[in-house]
């Protein structure tokens, strides 16, 4: 079935994928970047390889291929779980590419459009000095904003819309909401978010937790997308504990899942699979939903104890 | 009724890709060249292909076959566009029947996939591709492929007992057998190793198999000149030690996996990875004479090591090399031209040298790796690919490299295969033959056509880069 989407492609000028030129020159081809990739590994077609991906960029930024549906499908079945890069020799920025290619896309998938417009729409009061900003509407973001003495803001800030590409001013109007409620300290989770919150007391919620309680046999899902410093973070809480990591992604991110239902269960499945029967702690609250459909799932959030 | 319909008459919708993203991103394999393909079939069976092969046969469609598309040369570009036939979805492995010696897979299977399963056997399947990882079975055998190991191993064609392939006009054939010897007539199963593709497509492979050696070691020598590494090479073969694996790299490639991987090679003229493999005690005594031997021949340096991970370690230089030659040059990158010639191993340093004097004269950075212990070497040539005079430039390169191969009593290539990257300097007097074979079982040359003895003219063409 054709795919539906939003065709208002004018002659395009591929302004950011230009910036990565050489880069794209610099890829050999190898195809080892296959191996890691869980779509590709999934749906077996090249297309859907972080190889196939960046061919397509090329194609585009050189005028060899024009913009349609195949092409916008293609660059956004990428879960931007960053795996490739892990094993790619040229040390391609595989998922650079990939996000400058759809910064440069005229068209977007329907789904997209939509979950757009449901970010953009999210308003909710804020209140107080102390504010807890999280992507999830799960009852825990409350608890743990009251044991924090915080406001919750419960509509993330925007990460979905910069993933599919777009100016993402859902951030700047939660910037400005913000200075406008005389918020001083604000408690952000994913280290993606920080960058919003720059001449703002910003404090990553991990550095609240003091410990975690986990029981005893788990594998801990750590995403191979979040960034170094923060991953550390979180392996220092299960420090002494005996555990098993998971980095290959579910395909929980909201803008995946919504869009290739499919592969995100497959993708979630496998995730699963790689526990062998052990509990699974999760890093984040999306993959936290995603996951929990599967199998016997939890999120670090759920299992922290605060500091004082 | 259009190609596409056909097909889909044929094997089903869902087989068929003809969407602008599957056609353009099939184009590549790891070559310079790109084409773009009428159509993509992923066949689940024999029985897709026969028919694909069929249609194929009576429209006179070319017909590419692709494993993984890592191919160097331009085998798994479709220059004369038509069906791409993606195998990648025909990857069972069918049995493994280790009282046998022989596994039975289907050609879409993954080398180290193999190999993983092949482990829990303590079997394996040795020739050993740097593109192991990701390479199929079936691309293995078209294109007789090998690697480090081949110097103790063999290459893949040492290792096909038996085939099912389709042919035009589209029936299929068991060749050869599952058993270890065959007297019975041509083998034709082994012709299709390194056939590229230009004869029948490979729907089943039957693989000897042989158990995994006790332990391994890996000695690294350093040398300021390449002249003694190549002494130490002759040294290492003379002595009556068969190495499992024998690699040099020169200075290009070192400061290249140095600049790009981080593993902290010796910063030296050239070095030599030497692994042996076998009993344990045995290979500690050969490691340490192979060790002697390389300070004999005025190696700077050896360490040796027999850890799991600091072999791994080294051997992932190694294996990087390619890819990391790509990041070396500033404003230039590395193609795949001129990328696996063979010599006489005694030849092996006069030909590095004789590379690195044309690198001076045509002012490009040439890379030289490779098998030293089989006389089996790879160039990566470094070039603005954007630039049409560097190309016309590299060209010449890449045929006075030849020249300096023939002259030393080399062939054009030991493993990656031959394409259209290679073909000028294939030696003549097969290729006349080669064709009244392909004409006999591929009359209306639907097979991989214009590849092999079949490309006339530069090989600069189809390029990948714009
Ligand atoms: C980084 C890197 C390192 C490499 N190292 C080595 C090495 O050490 N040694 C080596 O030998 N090669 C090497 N290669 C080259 C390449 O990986 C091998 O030739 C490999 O065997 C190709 O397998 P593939 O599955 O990718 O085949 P493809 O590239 O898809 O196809 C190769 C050829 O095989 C044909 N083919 C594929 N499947 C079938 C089938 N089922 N039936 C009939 N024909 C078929 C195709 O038509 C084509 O002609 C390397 C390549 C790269 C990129
Ligand atoms: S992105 Fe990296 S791993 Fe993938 S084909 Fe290019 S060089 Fe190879
Ligand atoms: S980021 Fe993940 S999903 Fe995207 S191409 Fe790389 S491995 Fe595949």
């Amino acid at each position: 079935m054709e795919r539906e989407y939003n065709n208002q492609f004018a002659l395009q000028v591929m302004k950011m994928l230009e910036k990565y030129y050489k880069e794209i020159l610099t890829c050999t081809g190898c195809a080892f970047c296959k191996k890691a990739c869980q779509v590709y590994l999934h749906t077996r077609k090249e297309k859907d390889s972080p190889k196939g991906r960046i061919m397509i960029s090329y194609g585009l930024l050189t005028g060899e291929l024009k913009e349609d549906a195949s092409i916008i499908e293609a660059l956004q079945k990428c879960a931007l779980c960053r795996l490739c890069e892990s094993v790619c020799p040229s040390m391609i920025k595989i998922t650079d590419i990939i996000k400058a290619a759809r910064h440069d896309l005229k068209g977007m998938l329907r789904e997209h459009e939509r979950i757009m417009q449901e970010i953009e729409a999210w308003n909710e009061p804020i209140k107080g000095e102390r504010l807890l900003v999280m992507n999830s509407k799960n009852e825990i973001v409350d608890e743990i904003a009251k044991k924090l003495h915080a406001a919750a803001w419960h509509g993330g800030c925007g990460g979905a819309i910069e993933r599919i590409g777009r100016e993402n001013e859902m951030a700047g109007r939660l910037i400005e909401k913000i200075k406008e409620a005389g918020v001083k300290q604000v408690i952000y989770y994913e280290p993606d978010c920080k960058k919003y919150f720059e001449g703002f007391d910003a404090v990553n919620i991990v550095d609240l937790i003091e410990s975690v309680d986990a029981g005893e046999s788990y594998a801990v899902h750590i995403p191979y997308d979040f960034d170094g410093e923060f991953v550390e973070k979180v392996k220092k809480l299960f420090e002494k504990k005996d555990v098993e990591y998971i980095h290959e992604c579910c395909g929980g991110r909201r803008e995946f899942k919504e869009a290739f239902p499919e592969e995100a269960e497959k993708m979630a499945k496998d995730v699963i699979q790689k526990s062998n029967g052990r509990k699974i702690i999760t890093i984040s609250l999306e993959c936290y939903e995603h996951l929990k459909k599967y199998g016997n799932v939890i999120d670090l959030l759920h299992i922290a104890k605060f500091k004082d | 009724m259009d190609i596409v319909s056909m097909l889909e008459d044929a094997i089903g919708k869902e087989k068929i890709l003809a969407d602008n993203a599957s056609l353009y991103s099939y184009g590549f394999d790891a070559s310079i060249h790109h084409a773009i393909p009428s159509v993509v079939v992923t066949p689940r069976s024999e029985e897709d292909v026969i028919e694909i092969i069929k249609i194929a046969h009576e429209h006179a469609i070319p017909v590419v076959a692709r494993g993984a598309g890592t191919a160097l040369s331009g085998q798994a570009v479709p220059i004369k566009g038509g069906i791409i036939l993606d195998m990648a979805a025909m990857n069972k492995i069918k049995e493994i029947k280790i009282e046998n010696f022989y596994c039975r897979v289907e050609p879409g299977v993954v080398y180290g996939e193999l190999n993983r399963q092949l482990a829990k056997y303590g079997f394996f399947f040795p020739p050993s591709p740097g593109s192991g990882d990701v390479c199929t079975i079936g691309g293995m055998i078209a294109t007789n492929a090998s690697g480090m190991r081949a110097i103790k191993y063999g290459a893949t064609r040492d290792y096909v007992l038996g085939l099912r392939a389709v042919f035009p006009p589209g029936k299929a054939y068991a060749l050869g057998s599952s058993t270890l010897k065959n007297s019975s007539g041509y083998q034709i199963e082994r012709l299709l190793a390194g056939s590229e593709g230009t004869l029948g497509v490979i729907t089943e492979a039957t693989i000897k198999i042989i158990p995994l050696p006790e332990k391994r070691g890996v000695a690294l020598a350093s040398f300021d000149s390449l002249h003694d590494a190549g002494k130490g090479v002759a040294n290492i073969i003379a002595s009556g030690i068969i190495p499992s694996a024998l690699e040099i790299m020169d200075r290009v490639c070192i400061q290249a996996v140095n600049k790009s991987m981080n593993i902290g090679l010796p910063d030296v003229e050239a070095i030599l990875i030497i692994e042996k493999d076998g009993k344990e005690e045995e290979i500690k005594k050969d490691i340490e004479r192979i060790a002697e031997i390389c300070r004999k021949s005025n190696a700077k340096d050896v360490v040796f090591t027999f850890d799991e991970k600091e072999m791994a370690n080294l051997w992932k230089g190694r294996k990087g090399v390619l890819p990391s030659l790509s990041r070396y040059g500033e404003n230039r990158i590395s193609v795949s031209l001129a990328d696996d010639m063979a010599v006489p191993i005694s030849k092996i340093p006069d030909a590095v040298k004789a590379f690195q004097e044309l690198s001076r004269k045509y002012g490009i950075l040439i890379g030289t790796y490779g098998h030293a212990g089989d006389g089996n070497l790879h160039t990566k040539i470094l070039i603005d690919p954007t630039s049409e005079e560097e190309w016309k430039k590299a060209e010449k390169l890449v045929d006075e490299i030849y020249r300096v191969v023939y002259n030393l009593g080399g062939i054009v290539s030991g493993e990656h295969g031959i394409g259209i990257s290679k073909a000028p300097w294939m030696i003549k007097e097969n290729i006349e033959l080669m064709e009244k074979i392909k004409a006999a079982i591929d009359p209306k040359n639907i097979m991989n056509p214009g590849k092999m003895m079949q490309w006339k003219g530069s090989i600069i063409t189809n390029l990948r880069y714009r």
